[in-house]
């Protein structure tokens, strides 16, 4: 997965988030945003899958160009990839199954049966069978955001982006959670993820994006264990407990 | 106030054989049916103590009378039935208008909502019978009395609508957009089957009131269930037997309609 920022810039009225952020091509299997609340990382994650699109500047995301402008192509991009939210993702009047197979019977226009043996298949996978037909007010918070990922996951996106998916979690299923995130990263799928959960990151072998005040750098999974010689970094990793 | 409290629960908690009460929440069934039995029974024996002012019971003249009060009944069914229909279609429109980007349909809506809720019903139905309905030309009577519900409770209905648009979390709408689903997609699939789940309790409850309110259409001379239960009530001596009737009408369609609506909200409690 590559990403390229050319004078990017994004504001919520006088609220400037992104101030011409240039970011030189990012490579990497896992990227991690991180940053001080409010810096823009949400921000960011929806700009990159698509769900903004009121921005000035390009970005590019595996050589493609976003093309803000273009509602059909923006809605195009959109399929291919998959968000994850923090809280909320399921559809509360579906069962678990149909929450899965909604995307491939809406979007992909799969025929139920093939779409319901993709989710089972993919339940299986992650040992979630028990819970197919429950709806989701029946499921606990680590439950139903592992419902969500394999809900993006069945699309095969080309990437995954998870906007800090165990924030609203305890500890305990903040931890199923990531579990399963490490697991789809080592079968290969790409992923986005915006975290304060930067230990896990650096476990996965993350590269990182530190957005903060209207900026973003890019930092390698070294330059982070190394005491920062960015004053700003260094101030906001000293909680981190790395 | 710690102590006055404890004290209170140990008294009741001695009394506690008599069935007298309990904590605030359930009661149960057996004292339910028992209390209402007895309030029952004292409500017989006060109604009895009043036809025996009155003389005895004259349920002949109600015999008499039984084709209008049947018709009444229907056209009350009837009325609330389009009364119904007309006001969540205006509700939706009007609904529509308070989102609109349009300055003049927002600022319509409202004054609309102003004076519904700031006009008592009886009022409303007169005014708009004697004076709008005048202008824009409707002789009908029934037309006239289903429209002018329809717009005054198209006002409840969409508030109704707007707290369930607002109960629905701002994420399922990205999220739908995270599929890449086209607006009539998302409004389709993900948006109005969980507006119809929230707002079912507080519509059924409204059903209740809209049929209540149909009695008011008496004033303007519509022949429904109030009209014709008083003009039978006023013409013979038993106007016992006739507002016993009238009242009973209502609560046999009222009351099932409270247990479904509370039904409905206990499963919402469950689901949120």
């Amino acid at each position: 997965m590559k990403v390229q920022l050319n004078n990017l810039c994004k504001q919520f009225g006088a609220n400037i988030v992104l101030d011409h952020v240039n970011l030189s091509e990012v490579e990497g299997s896992l990227i991690s945003m991180i940053g001080p609340s409010g810096a823009g990382k949400s921000t960011l994650l929806r700009i990159l899958s698509g769900l903004d699109n009121q921005v000035s500047g390009r970005a590019i995301v595996n050589d493609k160009e976003i093309l803000f402008d273009d509602k059909h192509a923006l809605r195009q991009y959109r399929r291919e990839n998959a968000v994850v939210f923090q809280q909320h993702n399921l559809l509360p009047h579906l069962n678990v199954l149909n929450n899965i197979t909604f995307p491939l019977r809406h979007i992909a226009r799969m025929n139920a049966k093939k779409a319901e043996a993709m989710a089972m298949e993919l339940l299986e996978r992650f040992k979630l069978t028990e819970h197919s037909r429950k709806y989701p007010h029946q499921l606990s918070g680590g439950q139903s955001q592992r419902i969500a990922i394999a809900r993006g996951l069945v699309v095969q996106p080309h990437i995954l982006f998870l906007d800090e998916p165990t924030a609203a979690l305890d500890p305990e299923m903040t931890y199923e959670v990531l579990q399963m995130v490490a697991e789809i990263q080592q079968t290969g799928t790409h992923i986005l993820l915006v975290t304060h959960n930067i230990r896990f990151a650096l476990q996965c072998g993350a590269n990182f994006l530190f957005v903060d005040d209207g900026a973003v750098n890019y930092y390698a999974a070294e330059d982070i264990k190394q005491p920062a010689s960015d004053s700003r970094m260094a101030h906001f990793l000293q909680y981190a407990m790395l | 106030m710690g102590n006055a409290l404890v004290k209170s629960q140990s008294i009741f908690k001695r009394f506690s054989w008599l069935f007298v009460g309990g904590p605030r929440r359930n009661i149960p069934w057996p004292a339910f049916v028992a209390y209402s039995i007895i309030l029952l029974v004292f409500a017989v024996l006060f109604l009895m103590r009043s036809a025996k002012i009155l003389g005895q019971w004259h349920f002949d003249s109600v015999r008499r009378y039984a084709q209008a009060l049947r018709g009444g009944y229907l056209y009350t069914l009837v009325l609330s039935f389009f009364v119904l229909a007309g006001s969540v279609l205006l509700g939706s429109v009007l609904t529509l208008f308070e989102r609109s980007r349009w300055y003049l349909l927002r600022i319509f809506s409202y004054w609309l909502l102003q004076i519904c809720r700031g006009t008592p019903l009886i009022v409303f139905i007169v005014f708009c019978y004697y004076i709008v309905a005048q202008a824009v030309g409707i002789q009908n009577r029934m037309l006239s009395g289903v429209l002018i519900l329809s717009l005054y409770f198209s006002t409840a209905i969409s508030e109704i609508l707007r707290g369930g648009f607002k109960s629905i979390p701002q994420t399922q709408f990205e999220v739908a957009q995270s599929f890449g689903l086209t607006t009539r997609q998302t409004y389709l699939y993900i948006i109005v089957p969980q507006l119809v789940q929230r707002i079912l309790p507080a519509l059924t409850n409204q059903v209740g009131i809209i049929i209540k309110d149909t009695s008011l259409l008496s004033v303007i001379g519509i022949a429904e269930f109030y009209q014709t239960s008083t003009n039978a009530a006023n013409q013979s001596y038993a106007t016992l037997e006739f507002f016993l009737i009238l009242t009973l009408g209502y609560l046999v369609i009222t009351l099932p309609i409270s247990l479904i609506s509370k039904a409905l909200e206990k499963k919402d409690e469950d689901m949120a």
